[in-house]
């Protein structure tokens, strides 16, 4: 699979969605002009690696999960919406047998994101961490 | 006493809101409680996309906004106004009629029923926004609507949000 390197701006988070390497984070500030444009490619990602998933891929991570970094300053409520249908599509390669895990980061005094992340996922069956910094 | 942090009257624009954010983080004062700086700029963001995405916009004349952030004991204070097409007047006020009678519990799970349901509209709106103003400040979200003619119409939003951790911990030391 291609990976994804998105570099932050001001208005839009970093982005590293790397298979190969077994790293997937996205940090940093989100309010994209274009909200769609932005993440229509990451939940397309998600979606190609489920369709993916085959019993090599699962053998593969069975030791070694991928660990979905989401690590947020700020994101405005248009993002929320794909944040949490991202939140969703990760869960579902979990659903599909795919060792996966979410962290979710937060700095300690923003009592607000530590409560987002777990609103987001309060029915989702992966395993979740919520990591204070 | 009052103290202005923002004061501007002028053109809005993607570029304009990220002036003006900037502008926020440079004036907005250092006692501030690091959560009440996030929910502030939270509401700040909500609002400013909310006048740049619905602003009615006049023949031959760039969308504008006015602007007063202010600050008096601990209580900061958001002011807006833009133009509003008349037609989505109606629905405007009845939306934030209906928040306003929430408590901070339901605000919070109307929410969450919400996003789950959200769609982007052409704007790059989710309808999201001014539910995450109330569940920042925690407040009602005040309005005036004054008509400018048949076409439009001006609307204002104030919306206020205490310190609180600010206020607490000043109790503590006294």
């Amino acid at each position: 699979m291609k990976s994804i390197n998105i570099q932050a701006t001001s208005t839009s988070p970093a982005v590293t969605f790397n298979l190969a390497k077994n790293i997937f984070e996205i940090s940093g500030c989100s309010r994209p002009e274009d909200v769609v444009e932005f993440y229509g490619p990451i939940i397309d990602w998600i979606i190609e690696l489920k369709q993916s998933i085959n019993d090599k891929l699962k053998a593969e991570h069975a030791n070694n999960p991928l660990i979905f970094k989401i690590n947020y300053d700020y994101f405005n409520s248009a993002s929320a919406k794909y944040i949490l249908d991202m939140v969703m599509h990760i869960n579902s390669l979990f659903k599909d047998g795919l060792n996966v895990k979410l962290e979710w980061y937060y700095k300690k005094e923003d009592e607000d994101m530590l409560e987002t992340g777990q609103e987001f996922t309060d029915i989702v069956n992966c395993p979740i961490s919520f990591v204070a910094i | 006493m009052r103290n202005v942090i923002i004061d501007y009257k002028g053109d809005i624009t993607f570029d304009k809101i990220e002036e003006l954010l900037t502008l926020f983080n440079h004036n907005i004062m250092s006692t501030i409680s690091p959560l009440c700086k996030t929910r502030l700029f939270s509401i700040m963001v909500e609002c400013l996309e909310n006048a740049y995405r619905h602003n009615y916009k006049l023949p031959d004349q760039h969308p504008s906004i006015e602007m007063l952030l202010t600050e008096q004991d601990y209580c900061y204070s958001l002011r807006i106004s833009n133009l509003i097409d008349a037609d989505k007047l109606q629905q405007m006020t009845s939306r934030l009629d209906q928040i306003n009678k929430l408590d901070s519990v339901s605000v919070k799970k109307v929410y969450n029923e919400a996003i789950h349901q959200a769609h982007i509209s052409e704007k790059g709106g989710a309808g999201l926004g001014l539910l995450k103003i109330m569940r920042s400040s925690n407040q009602p979200i005040e309005y005036e609507t004054v008509s400018v003619d048949e076409h439009c119409s001006l609307l204002t939003l104030t919306i206020k949000i205490i310190d609180c951790q600010h206020t607490q911990n000043q109790k503590k030391t006294q």
